[in-house]
């Protein structure tokens, strides 16, 4: 179980299942073009399940090209943890909104996502997907949330 | 010394009065309304509109969609249709106890750019070719790696 400090609480959760929610793969119509640069629009969400403890993270990926003219391929992953001291991070706010800690949002992206890294390369390894290898993102990028970066 | 950061109870008389005069009813229908301006919300980001997009698939301006997620809105029977049906959902969804809530949402764009590696990039072995289950490594295997571009909101 994993454990990280957010100023007096403790927070307490563990990983109870990663579901492959889709993947896709579309090879573009054009002869002899080796795709090396890739683009990854990444779209992130925390959804919580209060009476069962549980925080959803949803990661889906589309990979693009360089101009971002095609989509290459596609994944989705859901990431399913549960907080064992649930009552005492998550607060219920007056309108029935739940708060979550920040450090807990990030820490829980970030584990996301390198799940997700890595399931990606699983699903697309020997394919000519081989070599787009999510980089490695700083987690201050999921400060802010609501915020949607237009493209 | 150490100086107390905890907040402090208020009491005030003034305030204690105030209070008095709100009636239990009172209460509950201004905790119906924060709940219901709340769903709303948070059915709005679950299909993954903003204000200004939701305002449009409602036809109202944003400033309308500001004062609605106020808490303070009576809505009309009319207007919670309106809202139903933009929203894809049943009217009584807008009054249903929430089971799962969308807390965070965040889109972010990464780029990879795949350059010619200067350092030797494979994972050095006792001997030329190692076999793991039904990967090949080689030293002489070349590995390109992506490096990391963030665009910045």
């Amino acid at each position: 179980m994993g454990k990280i400090k957010n100023k007096d609480i403790k927070i307490e959760f563990q990983v109870r299942a990663i579901e492959l929610l889709n993947s896709s793969l579309q090879l573009p119509a054009i002869p002899n073009a080796s795709i090396t640069n890739f683009n990854f629009n990444i779209s992130i969400e925390s959804r919580v399940d209060a009476p069962n403890k549980l925080v959803f993270v949803i990661v889906h990926i589309d990979i693009k090209n360089d101009d971002q003219s095609l989509v290459l391929g596609a994944l989705s992953v859901s990431c399913i943890y549960e907080i064992a001291n649930f009552e005492e991070v998550i607060t219920v706010e007056a309108d029935g909104k739940l708060d979550l800690p920040q450090l807990l949002i990030e820490t829980l992206n970030s584990i996301s996502i390198s799940t997700t890294r890595g399931v990606m390369f699983s699903m697309f390894k020997g394919t000519f997907l081989h070599n787009a290898i999510l980089p490695i993102i700083d987690p201050k990028q999921f400060q802010s949330p609501q915020t949607v970066i237009d493209k | 010394m150490t100086k107390s950061t905890k907040a402090r109870k208020y009491n005030s008389s003034k305030l204690q009065e105030l209070f008095s005069e709100v009636t239990p009813l009172e209460m509950e229908q201004t905790k119906t309304k924060m709940q219901l301006a709340a769903r709303i919300e948070d059915l709005m980001r679950s299909n993954g509109w903003n204000k200004s997009q939701f305002a449009e698939k409602v036809n109202k301006n944003p400033s309308e969609i500001t004062k609605w997620f106020s808490g303070t809105q009576n809505f009309t029977t009319d207007v919670l249709t309106e809202i139903a049906f933009a929203l894809g959902v049943d009217i009584a969804t807008l009054f249903g106890k929430k089971q799962i809530q969308v807390i965070y949402r965040k889109e972010i764009v990464v780029r990879s750019i795949v350059t010619q590696p200067t350092i030797i990039l494979t994972t050095p072995m006792s001997q030329d070719v190692e076999v793991y289950g039904n990967y090949l490594f080689s030293r002489n295997q070349k590995s390109e790696m992506p490096i990391t571009q963030i665009f910045k909101s």
